[in-house]
């Protein structure tokens, strides 16, 4: 057992994946073919001996309450831990601007009364396999107040536009957070995960609340940085940012090398997700796939080339899927051509249509549509 | 769903020899099939869909694992308040002699007390070896509209065939007339699936008396059916139709899997209306390589495809090395295919390792090869 209390938290405003958060909030997001966004996160605290998470949502819930469900998959002790799913409340209903700040104040009563002496905070839009626990010994002993994980980036001119990003001395103490407006190449993206003690926690969230309503977490960390002992630590392993629909697209589409998939595929550090009972794929009448992830229930009659199948799609006779990601529960029509494009869950593409994006520019096709 | 007050007895304790090495260690019901499935899962969930609360497993030959497996009831849904999976190996009584299951019927005898603390009105008597799906709601219906007092699946086989199995000969109502284990001489072509409808108090009575009953095999089909028949009890055939198959060779379990591939068969898996439940497996939805092909095939989540795949079955966690070929075969849970190496026409058994540029089977050979265990190049 780790002694932490998990925190899974919701983005500020700065990051919006156009077109798939119109339909849920990013911790809902499909992840190559099977899993949704919520999972990573909640596998990585439950491997790590994290038992009992408190998830914050802002927007629809609808979704992660379907899919986190009790939480049992994620191999969680059913007696010891639990997964609390938290959705944003408000009264008058106005809920996109409520800062990480104000959820956590709702709940810090419970917080408070936690047994567990730490807490460990990971966004949803950070895909990572990671160790907690091993961190979290790294943080106690270094006596650091805050340890923050970030790692070393080579292309945030084009990249993590508005992601956190730090500044720091030659010790890793940290100087300041920051947002990337793309000015340099070389930055270190913050993971937007923090360790401390429950403690800290509750002290900086009492604080920023006096603030300002409009403070979020990282803005009450920031003004602490002179004056308390906040440390950066590496992280080494991959990292895939989803802030915009590109990356989106390009962080699922990144799994299709093997040495990358092979991280989401390690037995002794397992991504669990809820099982839909479904049967395995099926690929009839001719129909192939080459450089791809194709999820079970799926029925593949036609080509699938360098691209993810999500769960229960059916491709046609005919049809040609080249870097493409498909959603769950997609339909497309014998002999339609779809090259570089995002297709969103429950849509139907009819017979021989053409449908191409870019790479740089990858065509999205909203959810439920028909084509 | 609706309790029906039928419990399900599933007959699990066979060793399926016939199997030869797959059931070495494992009991039959335990026996992967399709991918990600093992052929219990079939009764498992054809109960659970059929809204049947209680179902009690027997098992016997090898059945550590089978235990283990069956008795997580939350698999197939069958964990609400008064539902559950009971394993029932046999064990020691008060007063009674400990004994193995010594037959079909023997089994059901010795779990007499347990049937009797859920006080149904019907006991269902499945075997747990058969890859079909079945609404036992349904067969439960026409057992009380007839007012029978025994109610046996039947499937109709081809004529030329029947002289294989147990065969029920029936007047224009359906009742069982006549039973016939495997007969020269078929007058029917309705083969019993092993699949009884008791009313439970009918069939308590006659365990007893089977019990000393000199020279009987405690066997449903050789003892207690034949018995209830010189009775005059009412004996109704339940006819069914759809896909069912008795996976007890090599061959047939072979077929069985490669049936999976063809549109045209009945048997599908993938009914969002009736499911096949089973165990879930952390894994990655299935990867085929950039050099690598699948083409008619049936792939379950958590394989990796670097080399050929056509007209197979891949469950979880199969490794295909580059180069590799693998056609008409079946490969279990954790088999890796090294590179360039060749499996045709066979079943590979779960976790076994064919070394690179090794061959196994062959597209012309009519029998199905199993392999087992490690084959190295040049074997």
């Amino acid at each position: 057992m780790c002694d932490a209390l998990g925190i899974v938290t919701y983005n500020d405003p700065s990051v919006y994946v156009r077109g798939l958060q119109k339909y849920r909030p990013i911790a809902a997001f499909s992840f190559i073919g099977r899993y949704r966004l919520i999972d990573f996160p909640l596998s990585n605290m439950a491997n790590s001996g994290i038992h009992d998470i408190k998830v914050f949502v802002n927007g629809n819930p609808q979704p992660l309450i379907e899919h986190v469900g009790s939480g049992r998959h994620y191999n969680i002790n059913s007696k010891h831990g639990r997964i609390d799913l938290i959705p944003l409340y408000r009264e008058d209903g106005a809920i996109q601007y409520v800062s990480d700040v104000q959820s956590y104040y709702d709940q810090i009563d419970s917080i408070q009364e936690n047994k567990n002496d730490y807490v460990v905070i990971a966004p949803v839009n950070m895909v990572y396999m990671v160790n907690y626990a091993d961190y979290l010994d790294q943080h106690i002993q270094s006596g650091a107040e805050i340890t923050m994980l970030y790692q070393n980036v080579d292309d945030a001119k084009t990249h993590y536009i508005n992601c956190d990003v730090l500044q720091m001395n030659r010790q890793k103490g940290v100087l300041s957070i920051e947002s990337n407006l793309g000015n340099y190449k070389n930055r270190q993206l913050s993971l937007q995960t923090y360790i401390m003690s429950k403690e800290i926690f509750v002290s900086l969230v009492e604080e920023a609340r006096k603030v300002s309503s409009m403070y979020w977490f990282k803005d009450i960390v920031n003004d602490h940085c002179k004056d308390m002992d906040i440390r950066g630590v590496n992280f080494r392993g991959s990292v895939y940012c989803i802030n915009d629909l590109k990356s989106y697209y390009d962080s699922n589409m990144a799994i299709l090398n093997e040495a990358n998939m092979r991280e989401f595929s390690n037995p002794k550090w397992p991504a669990y997700t809820r099982t839909n009972d479904s049967a395995p794929a099926i690929y009839l009448d001719g129909g192939s796939a080459i450089g791809s992830l194709v999820s079970n229930s799926s029925e593949i009659h036609g080509e699938v080339v360098n691209s993810i199948i999500g769960r229960a799609c059916k491709v046609g006779k005919g049809a040609h899927i080249e870097n493409c990601l498909i959603l769950p529960d997609v339909e497309i029509g014998d002999n339609a051509v779809l090259k570089n494009v995002i297709v969103d869950k429950h849509t139907k593409i009819y017979k021989k249509i053409d449908l191409t994006g870019t790479p740089e520019d990858p065509l999205y096709i909203g959810r439920r549509e028909n084509i | 769903m609706e309790q029906n007050n039928m419990l399900a007895m599933i007959l699990a304790g066979g060793r399926g020899t016939r199997l030869l090495d797959l059931t070495k260690k494992n009991a039959k019901p335990a026996v992967y099939f399709g991918g990600k499935y093992r052929i219990i899962d079939f009764p498992l969930s054809n109960c659970a869909n059929s809204g049947i609360k209680v179902v009690g497993v027997l098992t016997q030959y090898e059945s550590v694992m089978l235990n283990a497996y069956a008795g997580a009831g939350q698999r197939w849904g069958l964990d609400t308040r008064g539902s559950g999976v009971y394993v029932l190996p046999p064990r020691e009584k008060d007063g009674t002699k400990f004994d193995v299951y010594q037959g079909t019927a023997d089994a059901i005898t010795q779990n007499i007390d347990f049937i009797d603390t859920f006080d149904p009105e019907y006991v269902l008597i499945l075997s747990g070896d058969h890859i079909y799906k079945m609404d036992y709601a349904d067969m439960l219906s026409l057992h009380k509209e007839t007012e029978a007092a025994c109610t046996i699946a039947v499937l109709p086989v081809p004529m030329k065939e029947a002289s294989r199995f147990g065969i029920m000969n029936t007047d224009e109502e359906g009742r069982i007339v006549e039973f016939e284990e495997k007969p020269a001489h078929p007058k029917s072509n309705l083969a019993s699936m092993g699949i009884y409808i008791f009313n439970w108090k009918d069939l308590r009575k006659e365990l007893i008396a089977d019990m000393s009953v000199e020279g009987s095999h405690h066997d449903f089909g050789k003892d207690i059916i034949p018995s209830f028949l010189n009775q005059g009890k009412k004996l109704q055939a339940y006819k069914f139709e759809g896909y069912w198959k008795d996976v007890g060779t090599i061959d047939s379990l072979w077929e069985a899997n490669m049936d999976l591939l063809d549109k045209t068969s009945e048997l599908n898996l993938d009914d969002p209306e009736w499911k096949i439940y089973t165990e879930d497996v952390p894994a990655l939805p299935h990867y085929v390589g950039p050099e690598g092909s699948v083409k008619n095939s049936y792939i379950n989540q958590g394989a990796i495809i670097r080399g050929h795949v056509e007209s197979s079955v891949l469950f979880n966690d199969v490794t295909i090395d580059k180069d590799a070929t693998v056609e008409q075969a079946v490969l279990m849970p954790g088999v890796t295919v090294g590179e360039g190496a060749k499996v045709y026409r066979a079943i590979v058994a779960d976790g076994v390792k064919i070394d690179p540029g090794a061959v196994v089977g062959s597209l012309d050979s009519e029998e199905i090869a199993l392999i087992s265990k490690r084959v190295k190049k040049g074997e």
